[in-house]
């Protein structure tokens, strides 16, 4: 059977099975890319009893070279688990498969990318927590569950309403919601309770420092997307902008630019924080917490920061 | 002037005419702007304008803009042939001009649509063995093993070589503002180009009076 059995018309894709799951995917992949997108791969076709499955994926270029060294090193990033499409059994060998929408496709990859870039937020947050809490901005915004700690701590048992009424911020009760969600508190006709993980915390003898750390590697989703604290992920993007790459390279050793800097923010977080000047701050203060090393307009690794998310990363591609 | 001292001509002119890539991830634009590019030369009654000689800022901007939307172009998810053509011929509706796209076409297609003076330079898409085949920078595949598609601007097919364009080897190459002429043995870009069973598509305009050429070079779409 020759390719030009393979067509796509009225929205479906229809080829012939061809001689199995491999064979299947050289006839459709350059079909499925001159459809969608010639970034488009197709990751895995799996034969079942109903037809084929055929989950696609996108491959982006990433520029990853070494500023010092020039080395010219081009990354193809993978973002798999994209679509799955499933393709039905005709007559005389041939399958048929509908095809989604070219914009059902886009946002499900966009998605997809998204998670992928928001765990390995999580995971920077986690790692550079005890770094960038001293820095300003940072304990600013988390300074209502600095005062929610401590009042659980000391206060406790007490009413929820000398707590709001004591606290500056207006959105007290969302809070309390997200520290009762994570078992800090509990809650009983109007009084405040320990929670079962602040007893733990209490008998470990646990600091202030490292019960927030905990309260934010655990709540970290809830923390950012119920309370708005956008601070939470604001310095683990500005790190991930470089060690995206250092990791994506598996090289702590890679040197980027001030210019790479700002493209990985423009690429992958559509941030577009350009200048240089703003930026250098923002990775002066990286430096200063000891988050990644900024000398000389270079930025490169810290080996602790580096050895401590490589492990956790989801995968990056 | 003889069709091949045209040709010559062509070639070095073609180069000298291609812009430079900004970003990696934007080849197809940059492809597509070029093709026009050194079609509107040709050609000056082409409608398109990519923009290769605005004059300001705004100018430039709206033609990308247009690049994007003919292209299909998303950030990283990338734009594709068929939006491609499709909005090319849109554009194109009532004039004597149109796109084209074909797969399995061999290297004497390949010859046709670079000595017909209608027609414009190709795009071409590759395997993407390619990459292992040039020394201008290295790519590292993804964790699924995949790669984008390489896309090629052939110029000249002489002695058995394949001279061409390739966006990236340009992006890095540092030495010069020139454009960098790539060559491959005809031999390698024929096995890269046309592996059986795998579609790898082409894409080029032509003037009306030579629709035919497209017609029995039996083009699967």
């Amino acid at each position: 059977m020759s390719i030009q059995e393979t067509r796509i018309s009225d929205e479906a894709l229809t080829f012939p099975a061809g001689t199995g799951e491999a064979s299947v995917k050289n006839r459709i992949e350059g079909h499925l890319r001159y459809h969608y997108s010639r970034r488009l791969f197709v990751q895995d076709v799996e034969e079942s009893e109903d037809g084929y499955y055929i989950k696609v994926g996108i491959a982006y270029p990433r520029d990853v070279s070494d500023c010092r060294k020039q080395d010219n090193v081009l990354k193809m990033v993978n973002i798999g688990d994209v679509q799955t499409l499933y393709a039905s059994p005709m007559d005389e060998g041939y399958y048929r498969m509908k095809l989604p929408d070219r914009s059902d496709l886009y946002d499900a990859f966009k998605q997809r990318h998204q998670d992928i870039l928001t765990r390995l937020d999580w995971s920077m947050a986690r790692a550079i927590y005890s770094k960038v809490y001293k820095l300003t901005p940072v304990r600013n915004q988390l300074n209502s569950v600095i005062e929610i700690v401590d009042f659980i701590r000391h206060e406790t048992p007490d009413s929820v309403r000398r707590l709001e009424n004591a606290q500056t911020t207006s959105n007290t009760r969302d809070y309390l919601d997200v520290f009762e969600e994570l078992g800090y508190i509990r809650i009983e006709d109007g009084t405040m309770l320990q929670g079962p993980k602040m007893e733990s915390a209490d008998i470990q003898g646990l600091q202030e420092k490292d019960i927030i750390g905990d309260i934010i590697d655990e709540g970290y989703y809830l923390l950012r997307q119920k309370l708005g604290l956008a601070m939470l992920n604001h310095f683990p993007k500005f790190a991930n902008a470089y060690y995206l790459s250092a990791l994506r390279r598996s090289d702590p050793e890679l040197h980027l630019s001030v210019e790479d800097i700002a493209e990985n923010l423009q690429a992958e977080y559509q941030d577009g924080t350009t200048d240089t000047w703003k930026l250098g701050r923002k990775l002066d203060s990286l430096h200063d917490v000891g988050v990644l090393k900024f000398q000389d307009k270079e930025v490169t690794s810290r080996e602790d920061v580096y050895n401590s998310v490589e492990p956790n990363i989801p995968s990056l591609g | 002037m003889s069709k091949d001292s045209q040709n010559q001509q062509h070639t070095q002119t073609a180069f000298s005419r291609f812009t430079g890539l900004e970003s990696e991830l934007d080849c197809l634009l940059l492809a597509v702007r070029n093709m026009l590019a050194d079609y509107r030369e040709f050609h000056p009654d082409f409608p398109i304008n990519p923009g290769e000689d605005a004059d300001d800022e705004e100018q430039r901007k709206a033609a990308r803009n247009e690049l994007k939307t003919l292209a299909g172009h998303r950030s990283r998810f990338g734009g594709n042939f068929s939006q491609l053509e499709a909005r090319l011929n849109g554009r194109l509706e009532d004039t004597s001009f149109e796109a084209y796209t074909a797969t399995q076409i061999d290297l004497g297609d390949l010859s046709k649509i670079l000595n017909t003076e209608t027609a414009s330079l190709p795009l071409v898409e590759l395997d993407p063995e390619y990459f292992d085949k040039i020394d201008e920078y290295d790519v590292q595949p993804g964790q699924f093993g995949a790669s984008e598609t390489p896309i090629l601007i052939p110029i000249q097919i002489e002695d058995d070589i394949v001279i061409y364009w390739d966006p990236l080897a340009d992006y890095y190459d540092n030495s010069t503002t020139n454009p960098v002429e790539m060559t491959l043995s005809e031999t390698t870009f024929l096995r890269l180009w046309s592996r059986a069973e795998r579609a790898r598509w082409t894409l080029w305009l032509d003037g009306q009076e030579q629709k035919k050429m497209a017609e029995f070079m039996d083009i699967d779409q």
